[in-house]
């Protein structure tokens, strides 16, 4: 195999190209089936991820790609990179990640992000702060949808 | 208005935080679709995926698309909101007696019978469950044999209990006590993942013990356990020996406690009308009659039964325990490759060849030696037969004019036996 046909090139929404790995890129479940399918020639376009995004992604992928191709490295050591990797991420990106996870299809990425977001957001109050819901219940409908459910309203 | 809902209204409303800053901020979780809020809801402890319902409109009933989620029936006492909407397939549901009502804990146990769950842990503090008639018991880990056994004692209106044991359930000794009971299914299935280690499994002391008077209907599929007995028997009407013993089972004279254990297990199922036994069953009673004949079913009256060619020859020996059995239901288990092997003359006359047998039929007949010769046996034996009925083995229709040329001309022993083939 050539070196070229080991590279693949990610254009994101913004035009920003990325030079990846093919290994690395094929972790993406959506990339995998494009390059399977030969729809596309060695540029894919991602259109629904920035490149500021899409450049964490890609960060996320190389990790995992090294360290599975490994297989020395500690699973301790990859779950640190992990919590690392999310610890200092803001809302906006955390949610950009879960979305891009999603469209690219990386179920450990999803899992990963999905989890950081929760983990934010323990309880009712900080949903409300952390992910700022904007209340479109009268007051009456919110008494009656707690009084459903009374136990998880009631420390 | 409880309480704890206006504490938490007033906190809430303690730190809203001021109208502008709450509209500059974008609420990005809304942008998302359903399905990627419902992994991120997976995250979060129950309790706080249902206070999610009052964040907003489209928050209601989000929660109720979640697969998972671990309740306590005491907290949760209306399952109304999980009957329809949701798509849950794994509940952990934990019920205990002294904080749950009986109407709470049959409402639950209505909707668990109604609703299909992969996963379903259950966690029951002694309950009582004064209403249930039928309960399905499979693949789950006890938290002891008394928890079980009180469990079902306290099902005071059962009558039909199926039990799907597994290995490593944590029962030692299945215990079943009821005075209501009238169905009871024993199973004992492996799972693909189980890997049995002989030395892991230790079958001393295992055992299953039932005691249930106005028991008429029994199915029992575990021959895993070490002892089986069964008292108060007398109403029991209908036996299906599948599997109860195993070849270790088999009549040693030096240990004659479980030789004891055996005899009583067929001595208390005795009175029943209608059995069928197994072809793993015969294969233990190939065993084991040699040593301990079966004790006389007098009662019974509709047998099914499986040989195979190596425990054919027990036919006759066998049939000397039913003196009053009518109607035979045969079936021949054989490799294909063994299928023209000869078989051995059945010769001796047992008691309900002579009095009272007027049915047989034979299933998956076929022309093979082993088959011919059983048909031939209860032509040329049977005093009383009106018919035998041969099943044919679709296969075999071809054969079938030779067959049954064959069969036509054998003397028959009943006047009216008729030969009908289907």
């Amino acid at each position: 195999m050539s070196k070229s046909e080991k590279k693949i090139v990610l254009k994101s929404l913004d035009n920003e190209a990325f030079e990846v790995e093919k290994a690395v890129a094929l972790q993406s479940q959506t990339i995998w089936v494009m390059c399977e399918d030969k729809c596309v020639g060695n540029e894919i376009p991602l259109e629904n991820v920035t490149g500021q995004i899409l450049a964490k992604v890609i960060d996320y992928c190389k990790k995992h790609a090294v360290v599975d191709g490994d297989g020395d490295e500690s699973s301790e050591e990859l779950k640190n990179w992990d919590t690392e990797f999310t610890k200092n991420m803001d809302q906006s990106t955390l949610f950009n990640m879960i979305l891009a996870a999603n469209y690219l299809n990386i179920k450990s990425l999803l899992n990963l992000t999905c989890q950081a977001v929760a983990d934010k957001t323990k309880t009712i109050d900080e949903f409300h702060t952390f992910l700022n819901i904007e209340n479109n219940f009268t007051p009456e409908e919110e008494a009656q949808i707690c009084q459903e459910n009374l136990w998880a309203f009631d420390d | 208005m409880d309480e704890g809902f206006l504490e938490f209204k007033e906190r809430r409303m303690r730190e809203q935080w001021p109208e502008l800053y709450w509209r500059a901020r974008a609420d990005m979780i809304s942008k998302l679709p359903d399905s990627l809020v419902c992994q991120i809801l997976l995250y979060l402890p129950t309790k706080e995926i249902v206070r999610t319902s009052v964040l907003s409109k489209r928050w209601k009933s989000l929660w109720l698309l979640i697969p998972e989620l671990s309740l306590d029936a005491n907290q949760f006492p209306n399952h109304n909101a999980l009957e329809h909407k949701s798509c849950l397939h794994k509940l952990k549901l934990s019920i205990r007696k002294d904080v749950n009502d009986p109407p709470c804990v049959t409402r639950w146990t209505d909707f668990l019978a109604r609703r299909n769950f992969s996963i379903l842990m259950l966690s029951f503090e002694s309950v009582s469950l004064p209403c249930l008639k039928t309960m399905r018991l499979e693949h789950n880990v006890y938290a002891s044999d008394a928890g079980l056994e009180s469990l079902i004692s306290s099902c005071t209106v059962l009558e039909d209990l199926s039990i799907v044991r597994m290995f490593k359930d944590n029962i030692k000794v299945l215990r079943v006590h009821s005075q209501t009971l009238t169905s009871l299914h024993v199973d004992y299935l492996f799972g693909g993942d189980d890997d049995i280690d002989d030395d892991e499994f230790v079958r001393k002391g295992t055992g299953v013990m039932v005691d249930a008077p106005r028991l008429k209907y029994l199915k029992f599929e575990d021959d895993q356990s070490d002892s089986k007995i069964i008292t108060n028997s007398g109403s029991l009407a209908k036996v299906n020996v599948a599997y109860v013993f195993h070849e270790h089972d088999a009549a040693d004279e030096v240990d004659l406690p479980k030789r004891n254990m055996v005899r009583n297990f067929f001595t208390s199922i005795s009175g029943v009308r209608e059995m069928k036994i197994s072809l793993h069953t015969m294969e233990f009673l190939d065993l084991n009659m040699e040593y301990d004949p079966l004790p006389l079913f007098c009662n019974l009256s509709h047998l099914k039964v499986t040989f195979s060619l190596f425990n054919l020859y027990l036919l006759p020996a066998l049939l000397e325990s039913f003196p009053n059995l009518k109607s035979l239901v045969f079936m021949l288990d054989y490799f294909p490759s063994r299928v023209e092997e000869a078989v051995a003359r059945l010769s001796s006359t047992p008691r309900c060849l002579l009095s009272s047998l007027e049915s047989v039929k034979i299933k998956s007949f076929s022309r093979v030696p082993a088959n011919m010769e059983v048909a031939r046996y209860f032509v040329e034996n049977s005093v009383v037969l009106k018919k035998l009925v041969l099943n044919l083995r679709f296969s075999m229709l071809e054969d079938g004019f030779y067959m049954l040329r064959d069969l036509l001309a054998l003397p028959r022993r009943s006047r009216t036996c008729q030969i009908l083939l289907c």
